[in-house]
């Protein structure tokens, strides 16, 4: 059973949106006549909902629907190889065989520090796992299997030095994007960003299954720290 | 006008070649993107998410019931996505009490409007259930029964929750005026 005020917030929300019918809009008249209260909960509910209505929609990103159409694309080409003949198939099998064992090779050789254009490509679609924010600075985390690439995005005074650091034992560097001034360690990655628009990441490779931490230090100051979990 | 994607022949047309899903996305890319980015409240998350979602759509093509409409599979698709990256993501834990999620503060986009900042602000702070409710209804613009659907709730259940909603956030955005509850 109904309270009288349940009543009313029931009333007052389905005239909001439209749906009363001719007795529940009577009813909602005679409780407005009969209350502030209910005027007021009436007015106030209709003003929301006004508010949530006229919300502005934002543009979704140019890029979502080319890279929607590229992944779909490339999904229906593998679906069309079910079709292809047996020894097309098989020669398929074995150039996809050669690709692998080429990636395979590119990514454990030893890196230079401008040595990113096996991950680079594939990193920009990885899915963010985190966007952490500290005061002006904030550090996007995506990741893929043990991969995870660090983009920070870091305010003050240009040009800054940007440090991101963490335990050698836990990760290791696979590829930094951070233009010439660029140095790195076995625990750290060091670059100076010149500007707002400047951008710069870090690819690291998890190397255990135990939790590690990232820090983010500005001209030597820690302003971001987090914990990376276990998946 | 919404359309209602029934047709078998048109998702084998899609698994023969993707062309024929392009104007799926163009026209539901708007409040996809936008639910999401209600829903999870950072946009770079909400351009991945909602990636994942057409891709999931297309790659599920096979197993949409056609008796069903095709914008509540789509958009429940989408809901699940979001809740299910929402939930990897809170094994993300700050160690920093200066740290703050992406979500905590609304992206530039959805700042240009004061207004729609709080409003934005005053969803984030409400229990995500309720927060579905206003989605689906107000962001979604579906209406009780269709919101049903999407939810996979009674439609009872989701003015219910929709109603409880609009009470959290008057309280939220108007502090001074929630006597009734």
């Amino acid at each position: 059973m109904q309270s009288d005020s349940e009543r009313l917030i029931e009333l007052v929300n389905l005239a909001a949106d439209g749906q009363a019918t001719p007795p529940q809009q009577d009813e909602l008249q005679a409780l407005v006549d009969q209350s502030a209260e209910a005027r007021q909960l009436e007015a106030s509910t209709r003003e929301l909902v006004a508010r949530l209505d006229h919300v502005e929609s934002v543009d979704p990103p140019a890029e979502l629907r080319p890279n929607v159409m590229r992944r779909v694309r490339s999904g229906t080409a593998v679906r069309h190889i079910h079709t292809l003949t047996r020894r097309r198939r098989f020669a398929l099998a074995w150039a996809a065989a050669a690709a692998l064992v080429l990636l395979v090779l590119l990514v454990d050789r030893p890196r230079r520090l401008d040595d990113h254009g096996a991950t680079m490509a594939p990193a920009a679609e990885w899915p963010a796992v985190a966007s952490l924010k500290s005061g002006k600075h904030t550090l996007v985390i995506r990741q893929k299997g043990n991969l995870y690439r660090l983009e920070p995005a870091i305010s003050g005074s240009y040009p800054v030095v940007t440090t991101l650091i963490w335990d050698p034992k836990a990760a290791v560097l696979v590829a930094i994007s951070a233009g010439p001034e660029a140095s790195s360690s076995v625990h750290k990655a060091e670059f100076t960003l010149h500007g707002a628009e400047d951008r710069a990441s870090v690819t690291i490779r998890r190397l255990g299954g135990a939790p590690f931490e990232i820090r983010v230090e500005v001209t030597g100051t820690e302003v971001l720290r987090t914990r990376v979990p276990v998946n | 006008m919404r359309t209602s994607w029934t047709g078998t022949a048109w998702s084998a047309a899609c698994e023969a070649s993707a062309t024929p899903f392009e104007p799926l996305v163009a026209r539901y890319e708007r409040p996809v993107f936008n639910a999401i980015l209600r829903l999870a409240g950072n946009a770079d998350e909400a351009r991945d998410i909602c990636q994942e979602v057409f891709v999931k759509v297309f790659e599920n093509l096979r197993s949409y019931d056609p008796s069903r409409k095709f914008f509540s599979w789509m958009y429940r698709v989408a809901i699940n996505e979001t809740i299910n990256h929402m939930k990897s993501r809170r094994r993300w834990e700050p160690l920093s009490d200066t740290l703050e999620y992406g979500h905590a503060n609304p992206e530039q986009e959805m700042q240009a409007s004061e207004r729609h900042g709080e409003i934005q602000r005053a969803l984030l702070a409400i229990d995500l259930k309720y927060r579905l409710a206003v989605i689906v209804r107000h962001f979604l613009q579906l209406s009780y029964s269709e919101a049903a659907l999407v939810l996979d709730l009674p439609e009872k259940t989701v003015k219910s929750r929709l109603f409880t909603a609009r009470q959290m956030l008057r309280e939220i955005l108007e502090p001074r005026n929630h006597a009734i509850r």
